[in-house]
């Protein structure tokens, strides 16, 4: 009991005072700040699970935003975290935070524009919040960009426990009207005592985002595990956005169209493959073998792969499956010309493609770049959790290096980009922004006894950034994150 | 006939008493005298692990016309004794059934067997991926481990609560979570001198924190040589205590006009859910016992029951399974709206003793009152 009652001293001497107002959002005013209200403990708040940019403020620069879903504050679990974005970095201390429903802060996307103002406006999920008549449905917030906290909608899940929010896709326009849509998934929702958490996938239109108006695909008696997962990107190249939502052992996608409305059992495209955890991360990428349709990459975190005799599990593979147009239905133990390539991961337990972003052209070769991640790597000379096991790699892969014949592209070809600490899950999110040339936010939402952090990328200089910087609520800076400065320097790991 | 019977036990109760002078506390001849004409013999007693508390409600609230014995505390008492399993298990109480729901070993220290070192990663994941004979962590091999929330939402990690095991000896062992929630322990619980088969491991456990405990279902001879997930846990967050903190479901509760979806699914989902749900159900028991359908035919995610065919393939053991049915009950079974209190969902877990998943609550916490409010204004699907 003492030892609680320490962990309770502990968090309590590290909570940082904030003042409240009534739409949960809160200037932030340091350590013991005089504010009426609130505090956030970042100690064991897992920042760094979610994250991302846009212009919180609307001063025309995109600041820096980072979920906390663990973060404890005045009757509130989880935060968003929005560090102020300046022409060369960040400012050092969170600016403002966001609180909201419980575990607020686990997912987080940019949405693009979705109101018409130009500004590209943002979602907040909290699995655990709740709707107007339901509770602990899991909620997800839009949020107004540029209007320092102003709420577009609020939507909430089915029923308690669905755990609404715990996926979150947007920035595509779904059914053809010109506004961005939002994608939320509940991997936990029921249809019915036969689909007994099987999961579902909602679509909210844009603008109103209106209950009324949405639609659910839920799991069915053949398609189920659904909601983990979503994602959504211009697969067939008709200028309209399509849906993407993996389920167990597949990946389906439906086809964007005017009058969206698609049944679960109607995929347009079913990708299957008997790879652990196949579709936990989904993301588009651009035309990279120059057919003219974008690309499907498809991570498999846990799929078994031959390294040696000894230890295969966990290991992780990514598949890059081309674009196009039509119905087909592709087996990945036979994709035929529908894949372009497999990469697989480097080492046991590495979980290699838990997480998947597009980088866009960094080396301008017009070709698309893709950043893998593998959130149990060991860091390069590891032996023990002390000096760097489990700590999580993020691996580069240049366009020019991907195969596109169907061949396996070694992973040997990428950039790696080392965890610093053990335990860390780097590579947990990942968003690409550019400031003084392309750079990539890395989460690590269990360094620093699961505090987590923020790191950051140079995808032009092929390193992490200088000087690093990090938001683990132990970084004693106090001139700023000027990360970005073009000061880079180069190497890295790259062999 | 139910008549009959409570007339028997009344005539049993006044022909006994003649002999209370000199058997007063004896609780095997109180329990045979007041008891035994409903609940059977006190061997295999259906009522086995009953505490005084639940006795005395029961004579208290009705419960099966139980308001007309006539004991007071130190008989109540009594037979509360004669119907405690006893404290050194043998092999006879180890099947799967018999690792449901029994009272809390007593008199060890918390925490004594707790792991080295501090383990605050990987909160929620699979353990024994790394801490296995030849894993990543190999030189660290857990006997068991895992991590513990705040309830079934899990919003935050419990620190502070106790993982208890007995062993077929009687010998108890104790782990207390850490600030992530985790705990774990090298020490050989399991009684079996071949700690590389879990299929011999037997043992009992429970989760604790402050007063409130939770038994776990064990299905732990399930093999498969390390340590697993499975032995207490089933896919998608069901079987397994996975809750232990008595606060109640949600924040607060309007003292009337209580919503089904809005208050009092919340808590059943949270609370009933690793058990009673629908579909199927089968804890693979050791070779020669049945299979173990730990939902014990209730669906309490639906109102009215359910009825989902599960196809052949379905690996609820080993070999060929033909397609079953699995028809079960939902809350409408288990309300009663005309004596609330009497209602089978509370009944069963206000003090646990024929209850696997133990006691939940008392009549003055708040989920309790909720689901009772809610049944006396018509247990309505609103």
């Amino acid at each position: 009991m003492n030892h609680h009652k320490n962990i309770v001293s502990v968090l309590l001497a590290i909570a940082m005072a904030l003042t409240g107002c009534s739409n949960g959002f809160s200037p932030y005013t340091g350590a013991g700040g005089s504010g009426a209200g609130k505090t956030v403990a970042l100690q064991g708040s897992q920042q760094g699970q979610s994250g991302g940019l846009a212009d919180y403020d609307g001063d025309g620069i995109d600041d820096m935003m980072v979920g906390a879903p663990y973060a404890k504050g005045n009757g509130t679990v989880g935060a968003v975290l929005i560090y102020k974005g300046s022409a060369n970095g960040f400012d050092t201390k969170p600016t403002w935070v966001l609180t909201g429903d419980d575990n607020f802060g686990f997912t987080l996307v940019n949405l693009g524009d979705v109101d018409g103002d130009a500004k590209a406006d943002f979602a907040v999920g909290a699995y655990n919040g709740d709707g107007g008549d339901v509770s602990l449905s899991g909620s997800v917030t839009i949020f107004k960009g540029g209007s320092s906290g102003k709420v577009i909608a609020k939507l909430a899940g089915d029923d308690a426990l669905d755990k609404f929010g715990l996926s979150l896709s947007g920035g595509c326009d779904l059914n053809g009207d010109g506004i961005k849509d939002i994608i939320v998934g509940a991997p936990f929702n029921s249809p019915g005592p036969e689909r007994y958490q099987g999961g579902a996938v909602y679509v909210y239109f844009g603008p109103d985002f209106k209950e009324t108006t949405r639609i659910k695909l839920p799991a069915s008696m053949t398609n189920t595990g659904i909601g983990f997962t979503v994602a959504c990107g211009d697969l067939n190249n008709d200028g309209i956005g399509d849906l993407i939502i993996g389920a167990t052992g597949k990946v389906l996608i439906y086809y964007g169209k005017s009058g969206f409305n698609p049944s679960t059992n109607s995929p347009d495209v079913t990708i299957t493959s008997s790879d652990s955890k196949f579709g936990t991360a989904l993301a588009v990428i651009k035309d990279l073998n120059g057919d003219g349709f974008d690309e499907l990459v498809i991570g498999a975190p846990q799929a078994t792969v031959s390294l040696n005799s000894v230890n295969t599990a966990r290991v992780g593979r990514v598949y890059i499956v081309k674009g196009g147009s039509g119905t087909r239905t592709i087996n990945l133990a036979a994709p035929g010309s529908n894949l372009l390539t497999r990469i697989d991961g480097a080492g046991y337990f590495d979980f290699f493609g838990s997480s998947i972003t597009q980088v866009g052209d960094v080396d301008g070769d017009g070709r698309p770049d893709l950043a893998v991640a593998a959130i149990n790597a060991d860091k390069d000379g590891a032996t023990s959790a002390a000096n760097g096991l489990t700590s999580g790699k993020v691996y580069l892969l240049m366009g020019k290096d991907i195969k596109t014949d169907g061949s396996v592209t070694p992973i040997t070809s990428a950039t790696a980009f080392n965890g610093s600490s053990g335990n860390m899950r780097y590579g947990t999110f990942m968003a690409p922004f550019t400031k003084n040339g392309p750079k990539l936010l890395v989460g690590a939402p269990t360094m620093n006894r699961q505090s987590g952090g923020i790191y950051g990328i140079s995808l032009e200089g092929g390193s992490n950034v200088t000087p690093s910087f990090h938001a683990d609520g132990t970084d004693s800076s106090t001139t700023g994150h000027d990360c970005c400065a073009k000061t880079v320097s180069k190497g890295g790991n790259r062999p | 006939m139910k008549r009959n019977i409570y007339i028997a036990c009344v005539i049993v109760l006044v022909l006994g008493g003649f002999v209370w002078a000199v058997a007063a506390l004896d609780g095997a001849t109180l329990y045979s005298a007041n008891c035994a004409g409903c609940h059977g013999p006190l061997n295999g007693s259906g009522k086995n692990g009953a505490t005084a508390t639940r006795i005395q409600t029961a004579i208290g609230s009705n419960i099966g016309g139980m308001g007309s014995l006539s004991l007071n505390a130190d008989q109540i008492q009594a037979i509360t004794d004669a119907l405690a399993p006893p404290t050194i298990y043998d092999a006879s109480n180890f099947s799967v059934d018999g690792r449901k729901w029994q009272p809390i070993p007593t008199g060890y220290i918390a925490g004594k067997d707790n792991g080295p070192g501090d383990a605050i990663h990987h909160p929620g994941d699979d353990c024994g991926i790394c801490h296995t004979p030849g894993g990543k962590a190999g030189n660290k091999v857990w006997t068991m481990s895992g991590t513990v929330y705040d309830s079934r939402a899990a919003r935050t990690p419990l620190v502070g609560a106790e993982i208890i095991f007995q062993n077929i000896s009687g010998k108890t062992f104790s782990m207390t979570t850490n600030e992530v929630g985790n705990f774990w322990t090298d020490k050989p619980f399991f009684n079996n001198p071949d700690n590389t088969d879990s299929s011999n491991w037997n043992y009992k456990a429970w989760v604790k924190y402050g007063n409130s405990y939770r038994p776990m279902v064990s299905i732990a001879p399930v093999g498969g040589g390390r340590m697993s997930c499975s032995m207490h846990h089933a896919g998608m967050g069901s079987r397994g205590g996975l809750w232990a903190l008595s606060t109640s479901t949600l924040k607060s509760y309007p003292d009337t006009g209580l919503s089904y979806r809005k208050h009092v699914f919340p808590i059943i989902r949270s609370k009933c859910a690793p058990c009673h749900i629908p579909g199927d159900t089968t804890a693979r028991a050791p070779a020669g016992e049945p299979p173990f359908d730990y939902s014990k035919g209730l669906d309490l995610m639906t109102f009215e029951g359910s009825s989902v065919l599960v196809p052949a393939y379905t690996p609820h053991g080993s070999g060929p399974v033909p397609d079953k049915t699995w028809s079960k009950q939902g809350i409408l079974s288990v309300v009663n709206i005309t004596s609330p209190a009497s209602s089978l969902i509370l009944v069963k877990t206000l003090n646990g003793s024929t209850h696997g998943g133990g006691s939940f609550w008392t009549d003055q916490d708040a989920d309790y009152k909720a689901i009772r409010q809610w049944i006396a204004e018509g247990a309505r699907k609103n």
